[in-house]
């Protein structure tokens, strides 16, 4: 077990000492803010207050969850995995005295670490950002339920995550399987808006999942039916995401 | 190896297993979104249909206007009417609306005169043709498509339960961070362009009767924003929406400061569906005033 907390560490760090991440995580920090000062010029200038402040950091988790977080993800996940083998280091990794499940868990972990780093990263620059905002009636109950949002939208990324993990295994370097993740990425979400019926069924369609913890007891059905497709989805994409780690030759 | 092999095939067994447990659930039953939308159409296609319908408009608990109406409306007769009774800021008005085919009338409450406005392009007839349209079942199953697509992810607002009376009850609540950005800020921008146009908000009356509509909203400048959107249904065992309440809450600040809440709520109750005969007016030996259809045109795109 040990040895599988040091792995895990190790391919964390491997993520956050990239040069790459911390850029994406500058940028990450920057969004709240920008869309702070954007949604205070619609308050100023026109008057009106679509997003008050006590609703703008669950507002904000949306605009990532729906589009940056998926794609920053994807990146992180197919580095961990296909850039592995496009750079050659999966070879040292390997010789570690661990196996490949422990390899494979350590990394789905780091990935679980960066997502909530992430989430932790934008819920409290969107909270000091309302400062900048108009509308602080309710700002602490806002801030509950944001608090809530935010941990229920880990589930939904971690499932993208998992996702990416499985289809980076079907590819030698990463440039090439982001790509593809990209496009699969958009082709679901047309597939949802146009065939609304069997959008239930889209792993994408779960990443404004956090909005119906805000939205009170009513909704606890749809949580409980969204919870299962993630589950066995998460289910179906680790076991498959593993069986061609296990067998893939070097 | 060959135990790793079978573990993970055992768990995409599971997985698929819950998925399709899942998938299948989610899917027969059949959700309140869907309950709602039947009901509507059902009622659209009604050939006859008597609804009261109160409205109220408060502003921060103070009621501004009310208006009770009883329209009559029947497709088959191509004829409407409407008796309406409101209250804007404490002074009454009564009106009476005939409407079918060749012609609409208009009555004022306290007054014995009638206002006749011909109808010879036939307007009436025509947009009963558009009605007709929308019965046409591609026109309606390409506009489903659409409006599903539009509505999105609101459609998980839509609750049902069952009642005891074999319908269902439907409710519809968004509040805050449920209401989308972007419709919020369009609603918002239209209700301070509407309060900015001056004082008739929404009750345009015909012609004649726009004196007693002086009802002055609050000018809204600041933090104008939709809170709420309630909508409360009750579906009849025929499917059929037997009433309905929608209430809207519009919050902001006028150029003084001053935090307004206003509320606009709309009671429906819809009664003798395929039964109702409309309430006709005989002109003969009464006190009729022509209009031109252009004089309201133009009041009305002012």
């Amino acid at each position: 077990m040990n040895s599988l907390t040091a792995c895990a560490v190790n391919e964390t760090e491997r993520i956050f000492l990239k040069k790459k991440t911390m850029v994406l995580l500058i940028i990450t920090m920057l969004i709240p803010v920008l869309g702070a000062i954007g949604v205070g010029f619609f308050q100023k200038g026109l008057g009106i207050m679509p997003v008050s402040a006590s609703e703008f950091s669950v507002w904000i988790l949306g605009i990532f969850t729906n589009f940056l977080l998926p794609l920053f993800i994807g990146m992180a996940a197919v580095d961990l995995f296909a850039g592995e083998i496009g750079d050659r280091s999966i070879k040292i990794t390997l010789l570690r005295p661990v196996s490949r499940l422990g390899i494979f868990s350590a990394k789905i972990i780091a990935l679980a670490a960066y997502i909530v780093v992430n989430l932790g990263i934008i819920f409290l620059v969107s909270s000091f950002s309302t400062f900048f905002l108009e509308g602080k009636e309710g700002l602490i109950w806002g801030m509950t339920k944001g608090l809530l949002a935010y941990n229920a939208a880990i589930l939904p990324m971690l499932l993208i995550a998992i996702a990416a993990v499985f289809i980076a295994q079907l590819f030698k370097n990463s440039s090439g399987a982001l790509v593809i993740l990209i496009l699969i990425y958009f082709g679901l979400n047309i597939v949802s808006t146009v065939f609304p019926g069997i959008s239930n069924l889209m792993i994408t369609s779960y990443t404004d999942w956090h909005l119906l913890w805000t939205a009170g007891w009513g909704q606890l059905g749809r949580i409980f039916t969204v919870f299962m497709f993630i589950l066995s989805y998460s289910i179906i994409f680790l076991a498959s995401g593993f069986y061609l780690f296990e067998r893939r030759e070097l | 190896m060959n135990k790793k092999i079978l573990l993970t095939g055992v768990s995409i067994a599971a997985g698929c297993a819950m998925l399709f447990t899942t998938a299948f659930a989610s899917m027969t039953g059949n959700t309140g979104y869907e309950i709602y939308k039947e009901a509507v159409k059902n009622t659209v296609k009604a050939k006859s249909f008597t609804a009261d319908v109160r409205m109220t408009f408060k502003d921060n608990g103070k009621v501004m206007a009310e208006m009770d109406s009883t329209m009559k409306q029947s497709h088959e007769e191509r004829a409407m009417s409407h008796i309406t009774n409101a209250k804007v800021q404490d002074k009454e008005v009564k009106m009476e609306t005939y409407a079918n085919e060749d012609n609409v009338v208009l009555k004022k409450g306290s007054s014995d005169e009638y206002y006749l406005i011909k109808n010879d392009k036939k307007d009436f007839g025509r947009h009963d043709r558009k009605l007709n349209c929308a019965e046409d079942p591609e026109m309606s199953k390409a506009g489903e498509v659409v409006l599903d697509a539009l509505v999105g992810d609101l459609k998980n607002y839509v609750s049902a339960s069952g009642n005891s009376e074999g319908g269902s009850d439907v409710t519809i609540q968004l509040e805050g961070n449920q209401i989308p950005a972007v419709v919020n800020a369009l609603a918002s921008l239209g209700a301070k362009g509407a309060a900015k146009d001056g004082n008739r908000p929404h009750a345009h009356g015909p012609a004649p009767f726009d004196e007693n509509f002086d009802l002055q909203p609050p000018k809204l400048v600041d933090d104008i924003k939709i809170t709420k959107v309630d909508v409360k249904a009750k579906i009849n065992k025929d499917k059929t929406i037997e009433s309905q309440i929608i209430t809207a809450v519009l919050t902001g600040k006028d150029a003084e400061g001053k935090s307004h809440q206003i509320e606009f709520s709309a009671d429906m109750k819809l009664k003798n569906v395929n039964s109702t005969t409309v309430d006709k007016v005989d002109l003969t030996g009464k006190q009729v005033k022509e209009l031109k259809p252009e004089d309201i045109k133009g009041e009305h795109s002012r």
